[in-house]
């Protein structure tokens, strides 16, 4: 990833701005974090935040005006945080540390003309960038804080002083004051500060017009500010004033790059949507007791953004918002030698696009974790296990014992081509041939059938190629069948078919619902549902709405979840999510599941199914609309992989007898294999992603080579490497003929002599 | 690791389903992503067929494997 991106990535995300308080605070005091300790009672933490940014701490804390109050976002909702009262409760419950200066002197000598808080400050500035400083004031120096505020009393601002010819303030009586002519000659830079009469009569001459950026006055390297009545503002004025020194003295201008010198304007983006309004603690004359400041802090938002970390497991898992993935995600992918830590996160975004469609400044995850996936494949970085069960399953869903392709039985063209996809073909092959015989009734001039895998699962994957491979076959299948229109029953096919495809008129199976009269028989569904849009139709309204018309006209009563539409999340299948992270993808499914407490209705077979497996009952629209046999169908099992793949062939065998008459279907040979599989080993199988028909292949390899290990208990043991994984399975010959598995386990590391020995399957198949 | 390899001595009790013959601890290679490593593995010493315990692919191995991928 080229820097620039990654700069154009970064920019988007406003979440590490300043909170507003900070941003108009002339001095850029956080007023945020100074709540946040504040609240939890950590008050010397608080006082060393005021020391390290105020020049004068323990005067300016006392008697600030608070300009933040104007910006603060408590503002609208009760009034704003009574920041400058805070400040001044945290100096006066314990000492600062007043800690001596350890910055090293560099030579430079700068003059400050005046006693005032604009020329202390300036002082203050002026020793922490090591420069010798001299102060021209008047003999009495507590005198010009004390007349300020009763509440610097005069032992306040001694320590103030005391603070300062620490650091090695030179203190000199007026009169030492060199002419305006021969300022230069004794010191490098000088600053006025306006606020003390005497220091603005003495450079009268050079101060009748300052530059209100730089501070610069007509005579060069002589600085000056602090006229205004703000106490903060004069503050202010001598840090400005001290940083143009800095600039002058180091030969840089004066002027580029001041604008967030002064107050500004934060891009933080903070909702207040839905946040109660509270009033604020009043300041009594005495200032806030511990207690009082406590709860004024707590009024404090604690302004942030990270609005599209909100809900989103994903974002939550990984701890962190977009701003600072995108520097690890960099950093991943510039990694020479060493590891790549971010190599997890960028594999598991479900690339749902919510953040996209919820942020401010339009920043995509999704975007960018593409981009990371698609450049570990060209630096060949990708690990292999992130996506590789995923795409195995895609390259089965494409081989020829589970595709089909046919014309509508007894007709030559077809007007329509039916698309039922993988998942819904593999969860409910019954109801895709009843949804298969309704279309074919409802619709003119023939609806085909087609069942392939779309390629979604190459393109959340990052492999262009591979989707563009499959985009050419789509594209060739479609026109072979008289380009029909397509209709997809699945919104992340229709998805992918409108982005690698777009030629191809598709259109989802909500849409023709809508307009045709629904199915005799339907459910009828008694308990109040809440829809669950699946993330892939958050961008197609008419989707949306043709679901809910469907479900109203099938007399199913149902509610929003807290974030449904175009603000729906992904339940975690998509973008690989569950193929990378499978933990995490579960604990997608279950947050989403937390959005209501009613059952959801979905319309997305991979939903239900990543529903199903987290405990949240779900009822697919189909299931109302096609039921299959009488049991409360949010009740249903997810299905398996193993059970999805057999439940295609089985379905692709099925139609073809039925609808085509076609006898002529050969069964691979390791097909006869009959297995027996206890329960919980069917858990570990499916946990270590071994497919019942792996298990096949390996024991009828086994058994025709003889190939195998015996072992002391007399099981036997098969192995097998079809591809880029090595498994092995554990079983046991019954006296019928059937096998009984005891166990499975793989490894993707190649053992030279574990697998190779053993046959694999010759005939066609998936990965070999 | 040595723990792990001496309990791969109970495997010398398993036979070569094609030779008949038990297996014994061999110096084996393994490869993954640029990687070679060697161990001790029970192989048959007639066919050279080698046998990879499951406690060994669903620990060690995978805990390798995992590393390698991030390097
Ligand atoms: S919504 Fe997310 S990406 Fe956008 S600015 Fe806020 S934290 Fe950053
Ligand atoms: S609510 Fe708190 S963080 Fe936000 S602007 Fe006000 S003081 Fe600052
Ligand atoms: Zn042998």
């Amino acid at each position: 990833m080229e820097k620039a991106r990654l700069l154009e990535f970064e920019s988007k995300c406003v979440q590490e701005e300043p909170p507003y308080c900070q941003a108009a605070c002339p001095l850029h005091l956080d007023g945020r974090a100074l709540c946040a300790f504040v609240r939890e009672g950590r008050i010397d933490d608080a006082r060393k935040l005021i020391e390290r940014t105020l020049p004068l701490p323990e005067a300016l804390a006392r008697i600030c005006d608070a300009p933040c109050k104007e910006a603060c976002l408590r503002r609208e909702l009760g009034g704003a945080i009574e920041l400058g009262a805070l400040e001044r409760a945290c100096v006066e419950q314990g000492p600062l540390r007043r800690a001596p200066l350890l910055i090293p002197k560099n030579g430079k000598r700068v003059a400050v003309v005046g006693g005032g808080l604009s020329a202390l400050c300036a002082a203050s500035e002026g020793i922490r960038k090591g420069y010798s400083v001299s102060v021209f004031c008047a003999e009495d120096r507590a005198a010009a804080l004390t007349a300020l505020s009763p509440l610097i009393t005069d032992e306040i601002a001694r320590r103030e002083l005391a603070w300062l010819e620490k650091g090695g303030v030179l203190f000199l009586p007026l009169e030492d004051l060199p002419p305006l002519s021969e300022l230069s000659v004794r010191f490098d830079a000088a600053y006025a500060g306006l606020d003390d009469p005497f220091a603005a009569c003495a450079t009268a001459e050079a101060t009748a017009s300052v530059n209100p950026v730089s501070l610069e006055t007509s005579l060069r390297g002589l600085f000056a500010g602090g006229a205004a009545p703000s106490f903060i503002l004069r503050a202010a004025d001598g840090r400005r004033g001290m940083k143009s020194a800095e600039r002058f003295l180091q030969g840089a201008s004066l002027f580029s790059s001041r604008e967030k010198e002064g107050p500004y304007a934060t891009r933080l983006f903070t909702s207040t949507e839905g946040m109660a309004s509270a009033e604020p603690e009043a300041v009594p004359q005495e200032g806030y007791s511990p207690e009082e400041a406590i709860r004024e802090a707590k009024r404090c938002i604690l302004c942030e953004c990270m609005e599209c970390v909100k809900h989103c497991a994903y974002m939550q898992h990984y701890k962190g918002y977009p701003k600072k993935f995108a520097r690890e995600i960099y950093n991943n992918l510039s990694v020479i030698q060493g590891t790549r830590l971010a190599n997890g996160m960028i594999n598991s975004c479900t690339l749902c696009g919510r953040c996209e469609r919820i942020c401010p400044n339009g920043f995509s995850m999704a975007d960018l974790c593409r981009e990371a996936r698609r450049e570990m494949l060209r630096q060949e970085k990708m690990p292999p296990s992130a996506h590789d069960f995923a795409l195995e399953d895609m390259r089965f869903n494409n081989s020829p014992r589970a595709t089909l392709l046919r014309h509508e039985p007894g007709k030559e063209t077809s007007a329509y081509l039916f698309l039922p996809g993988c998942r819904l073909a593999g969860c409910t092959p019954e109801q895709t041939t009843a949804l298969y015989a309704f279309l074919r009734d409802r619709l003119e001039g023939g609806v085909g059938f087609w069942l392939r895998c779309c390629g979604a699962p190459a393109d959340w994957a990052g492999r262009d190629e591979e989707l563009h491979r499959e985009a050419a076959k789509i594209t060739e299948e479609w026109e072979s069948m008289g380009s029909p229109v397509v209709v997809a029953a699945c919104t992340s096919c229709l998805q992918t078919f409108r982005k690698a495809t777009p030629s191809i008129k598709a259109v989802s199976l909500w849409e023709i619902l809508e307009g045709t009269e629904l199915p005799e028989g339907a459910l009828s569904f008694e308990r109040t549902l809440a829809v669950a849009d699946p993330c892939t139709a958050a961008q197609a309204p008419e989707i949306r709405d043709a679901v809910r018309n469907v479900a109203s006209r099938a007399g199913v009563r149902f509610e929003e979840p807290l974030l449904s539409g175009e603000f729906s999340f992904c339940c975690g299948f998509g973008g690989l999510q569950e193929s990378a992270n499978p933990t995490l993808a579960a604990l997608s499914a279950k947050t989403r599941g937390e959005e209501s407490s009613l059952d959801f209705l979905v319309y997305c077979a991979m939903c239900r199914n990543l529903f199903a497996q987290a405990g949240k009952p779900a009822v697919h629209l189909l299931d109302i609309l096609f039921p299959q046999g009488d049991e409360d169908p949010a009740g249903r099992p997810a299905i398996g992989y193993s059970e999805q793949q057999e439940n295609r062939v089985g379905l692709v065998r099925a139609l073809r007898a039925s609808l085509w008459k076609e006898e002529d279907i050969v069964n691979e040979p390791h097909e006869s294999i009959r297995l027996v599989i206890p329960p919980d080993v069917e858990k570990t199988l499916a946990k270590r992603r071994i497919l019942a028909d792996t298990v096949r292949r390996a024991i009828w390899s086994a058994e025709r080579s003889g190939r195998k290990m015996k072992q002391i208990n007399g099981a036997l043991v098969a192995s097998l490497r079809p591809a880029s994984v090595t498994y092995w399975v554990e079983y046991a010959p019954k006296g019928d003929g059937s096998f009984e598995v005891r166990n499975g386990w793989s490894h993707r590391m190649f053992v030279a002599g574990a697998a190779e020995n053993l046959v694999p399957d010759a005939s066609e198949g998936d990965g070999a | 690791m040595k723990e792990l390899i001496k309990s791969f001595e109970k495997y010398t009790k398993t036979e070569c389903g094609a030779c008949g013959r038990f297996l014994e601890l061999q110096k084996t290679e393994i490869t993954y992503l640029g990687s070679v490593f060697t161990l001790d593995l029970p192989v048959c010493p007639s066919c050279g067929t080698v046998f990879v315990p499951e406690e060994l692919a669903t620990g060690k191995m995978l805990e390798v494997e995992k590393i390698l991928e991030d390097k």
